[in-house]
């Protein structure tokens, strides 16, 4: 266990020098937030995104410094090192989903000048939950993807993934609507009601599938 | 005496590089230094043995305990400096500290401290920020400070200041002082070993050339400047190589004593290492 934390306590101190620009980041949101029309199609979506982006420099940060073979002398297995990665990425995305709820909230409360009614609340819970979902469907690809091809590599397949995933995850949601008969906003309440639960239960088995075919993938690898 | 570490048969093959077969082991309290040109399997051997890459074939014994078994307990008390690898540069001393307390129960943080002041690192400065000679005694001062009972060190010297040298030097002695304790170090800069190494081990294309104490090779080893009239009533097997100049042989013996008796020769140079190593690398038979 010790491990695992000083696996995750390495990312998280490598992250830190970068807190400031961070910062500037979230603060860069919050003002593009202020400046929107509405808040709950901006904060909740590019704050996560934003950490989840962190999460996965890791690999980078990681790459350039050739660590992972310095890891290895250690004593830890190849395991304990996709393992931590997963909690860490994990960790960052949930860490920025609270973060993009609060903010979401906050910016509400400020522009509205009254606390968001309970439907508001509601449907920003729904978005930021539907945005975890996604992250956590595209992360299960990426951290797999980086460890088959390596962070450089990995980088531009991941882009193409990303956006080969987008296209397909619409074709489909729009064939569902067309063969449902339903509009978009009857989509999206079928979703709040039902979908996110199956959704988040195939995500979190998709995450679990992912992270059995990195460990095999590391395994292998020459490091 | 007491093997710290054992390889036996080690090997390992690229596509454009093979390590053939690597044997070698290193006696408690003793400083093993490894030797050969870039590219000769000094540091695949080193990863091979740590398991750092996955090797052919081979068996590895540390502490008398089998590493592919036991890799998680050897691994406590074995200290490691890569030569192309570390933690990232963005992290500062300090927080290098707080990290590694997580992986070995031993880890003395007053310990580290106390290097990290030794070597004027400052505990708040990201690294990147160093100087080579300084980030190599923080490789160092994070290796030693769980008090590991083997130190495997690549080229640990390279890049650094005779002052840094001589410095880390001193560390490596202290460390084998007390006889419980043991290094294997890899290193093309050869007289650095000449002052610290009891043994030298020379690999060349990825084969064990010889391993041999640093006083029998300095002692028992000879170099014979000759001309080619000279040169030609040696016997082949009377010498390990020869290296041919514009004006001379530089002809390399293995025991000058016998050398001497049998062609009644009476200057034979003392080698170098180096001297020792260039004459197999280049040297014909």
């Amino acid at each position: 266990m010790n491990v695992l934390k000083g696996l995750v306590v390495k990312d998280f101190q490598t992250i830190k020098s970068y807190k400031s620009t961070v910062l500037f980041m979230i603060v860069i949101f919050i003002v593009c937030a202020f400046l929107n029309g509405d808040v709950t199609n901006f904060l909740p979506i590019f704050i996560p995104l934003c950490f989840e982006m962190l999460g996965i420099s890791s690999f980078s940060y990681d790459n350039l410094a050739n660590a992972d073979k310095y890891l290895l002398t250690f004593p830890i297995d190849k395991k304990d090192i996709v393992k931590a990665r997963y909690i860490y990425i994990l960790m960052f995305t949930l860490l920025g989903t609270v973060l993009g709820f609060v903010l979401t909230l906050l910016v509400q409360r400020i522009k509205i000048s009254n606390v968001p009614d309970k439907e508001c609340l509601s449907n920003t819970l729904a978005i930021i939950i539907g945005s975890l979902i996604a992250m956590m469907f595209l992360q299960a690809f990426q951290i797999s993807i980086m460890y088959k091809f390596g962070a450089e590599k990995g980088r531009i397949i991941q882009m193409i993934m990303i956006v080969a995933l987008m296209i397909g995850v619409s074709f489909i949601a729009t064939a569902l609507m067309n063969v449902l008969n339903i509009s978009l906003d009857s989509f999206i309440i079928i979703l709040k009601n039902y979908l996110l639960a199956i959704l988040g239960i195939s995500v979190m088995m998709l995450y679990i599938v992912s992270f059995v075919i990195s460990c095999k993938i590391y395994e292998k690898k020459e490091i | 005496m007491e093997n710290i570490l054992e390889v036996k048969d080690l090997s390992k093959k690229y596509r454009d590089f093979e390590l053939k077969s690597v044997n070698f082991s290193i006696p408690k309290g003793m400083i093993i230094g490894l030797i050969g040109e870039n590219g000769a399997g000094k540091t695949t051997t080193i990863k091979a043995l740590l398991n750092i890459i996955n090797k052919d074939k081979g068996q590895v014994k540390v502490f008398g305990l089998d590493l592919q078994k036991n890799e998680k307990k050897i691994k406590q008390d074995i200290g490691v400096v890569l030569d192309d690898s570390f933690f990232s540069e963005y992290l500062t001393p300090g927080s290098i500290g707080k990290i590694m307390k997580n992986f070995y129960p031993t880890w003395d943080e007053k310990l580290y401290l106390k290097y990290l002041e030794k070597f004027n690192l400052p505990l708040d400065k990201i690294f990147k920020e160093f100087s080579s000679g300084m980030k190599m005694k923080l490789k160092i001062a994070t290796a030693i400070s769980h008090k590991p009972k083997l130190l495997i060190l690549d080229e640990p010297t390279t890049g650094l200041d005779p002052v840094a040298r001589n410095d880390i030097l001193d560390i490596f002695q202290e460390f084998i002082e007390d006889g419980e304790h043991s290094i294997l170090l890899s290193s093309h800069i050869t007289s650095d070993l000449e002052h610290i190494a009891d043994y030298i081990m020379f690999i060349n294309h990825g084969e064990m050339v010889f391993t041999k104490s640093k006083d029998e090779l300095i002692e028992n080893f000879g170099i014979v400047k000759c001309d080619e009239k000279d040169f030609k009533r040696f016997h082949t097997n009377d010498y390990v190589k020869y290296k041919k100049n514009k004006y001379e042989y530089d002809i390399l013996i293995e025991n000058k004593y016998d050398f001497k008796k049998k062609y009644n020769i009476s200057i034979i140079d003392k080698p170098t290492i180096e001297d020792i190593m260039l004459i197999y690398i280049k040297g014909e038979k």
